[in-house]
């Protein structure tokens, strides 16, 4: 749950919901040529409209990835007790002796590194959406895909980085 | 006028197999209002686009004041310019002031916030439009009352030299011929350099000192003004005229 499932799934949700939504934004931008237009204003799109996002996105996934682990293992607490009859003070227990901070530490970096590329995605499609409301439409399908892609292959590559 | 302010010399450029400029030279003289008319198509938002460093030629060579833009730094040089661009290009997560105030606090000199808004609200007035106006957002305005905006951001920072990309396109007669006036009022009291493309001939005769036009992505006649009407150039009096007959084809 911590380790894998968490990030995954919080990132893989996050990469639907965010990326797409930077991707159609920057993409609608682009072509309504507020782009250009923040370029001839000396301001750099990059700067003005990447960063953030991609800081923003860095920073929260592992929040929400951090709630979802607490919601999760509750969840799985609930059923245990309720459904299958388990005591209560031996789960908790088993939980929290499986349950290594290298598991939690490794699973917020995941989550970071996942909400990085999530807005990366996002932002690079929208930047190189093409003109036309189709455009647009496209650019933020390439975002969901390709952040849901790289998600699932990066997150195989660290966690043989990590163990 | 005193001397040349921007020189485009024979600068190409084709998006895959089409060609849309084709060695194409332009002078413009320092406080001059030069109007670049053509068909649809026939790359005279592209030559803006290359002129601001938003699109790269294929080749050839753009100077502002003698001086090659490549030589100048991007950022000092962007902050001569101003553009109004065809759709507005307002930013509509920002309202109208913060819109019109976005170079004063983010430029190179970033100025208070009230300062900036001052300002904005100054030229918010000289584009004619009421200060309640100033809390709005793009969307919340009509078609008219987008471009004053973008007109208004245009001329903000008291840039020298200004593009207007289709001023009035999409705007009833009367509202096209207020930003027209404008847009003269502007340009004369502010002395700068303009450069407006258009295809609404009532702008012409309003906005331009001089006149260009754009054919086969080639300046197919340059020239004053007063000697539009002059011309015996077939191209020119066909576009003059709208015919669909004449040397331009109407099937592009």
């Amino acid at each position: 749950m911590v380790r894998e499932l968490g990030p995954v799934l919080g990132g893989l949700m996050v990469a639907g919901r965010v990326s797409a939504s930077i991707a159609a934004e920057i993409g609608t931008m682009k072509v309504t040529e507020q782009i250009d237009a923040l370029t001839t204003l000396s301001t750099n799109p990059m700067k003005y409209l990447t960063i953030p996002r991609v800081l923003a996105a860095t920073l929260s996934l592992p929040i929400l990835v951090a709630i979802g682990d607490i919601i999760g293992i509750l969840g799985g607490y609930i059923v245990a007790i309720n459904r299958l009859g388990f005591n209560s003070a031996t789960y908790l227990n088993n939980t929290l002796s499986f349950l290594e901070s290298s598991d939690i530490i490794s699973g917020l970096v995941k989550a970071a590194v996942f909400g990085f590329i999530i807005a990366l995605m996002g932002c690079y499609h929208g930047m190189n959406s093409d003109r036309g409301a189709q455009g647009v439409g496209k650019a933020t399908t390439n975002a969901v895909v390709s952040a849901s892609v790289l998600i699932l292959t990066i997150n195989y590559l660290l966690t043989e980085l990590f163990f | 006028m005193a001397g040349v302010m921007i020189s485009v010399k024979k600068i190409k450029k084709s998006f895959n197999e089409n060609i849309v400029l084709d060695g194409i030279s332009l002078d413009v003289s320092k406080g001059e209002s030069m109007v670049v008319i053509g068909g649809s198509g026939t790359g005279k938002s592209v030559l803006l686009k290359i002129i601001l460093g938003l699109v790269k030629p294929d080749s050839g060579k753009i100077s502002i004041e003698g001086q090659d833009i490549l030589n100048i730094g991007r950022t000092k040089f962007l902050d001569r310019f101003g553009m109004l661009f065809q759709g507005g290009a307002l930013f509509d997560s920002l309202n109208v002031w913060q819109n019109i105030a976005f170079r004063l606090v983010r430029g190179q000199h970033p100025m208070k916030k009230s300062d900036a808004k001052d300002i904005a609200l100054q030229k918010l007035k000289r584009v004619g439009l009421n200060p309640n106006v100033a809390d709005l957002f793009p969307s919340e305005l009509s078609g008219g009352m987008q471009k004053r905006v973008g007109l208004a951001r245009a001329i903000a920072s008291s840039p020298e030299i200004i593009f207007f990309d289709e001023p009035t396109t999409g705007l009833d007669p009367i509202m096209a011929s207020v930003i027209n006036e404008l847009i003269r009022e502007i340009v004369v009291e502010m002395g700068v350099t303009a450069i407006t493309i258009t295809h609404d001939m009532t702008s012409v005769r309003a906005i331009a000192d001089r006149v260009a036009m754009i054919h086969n992505g080639l300046v197919q006649w340059t020239g004053p003004i007063k000697d539009l009407e002059k011309s015996n150039d077939p191209y020119l009096n066909q576009f003059l005229n709208g015919d669909s007959n004449g040397p331009i084809e109407a099937i592009r």
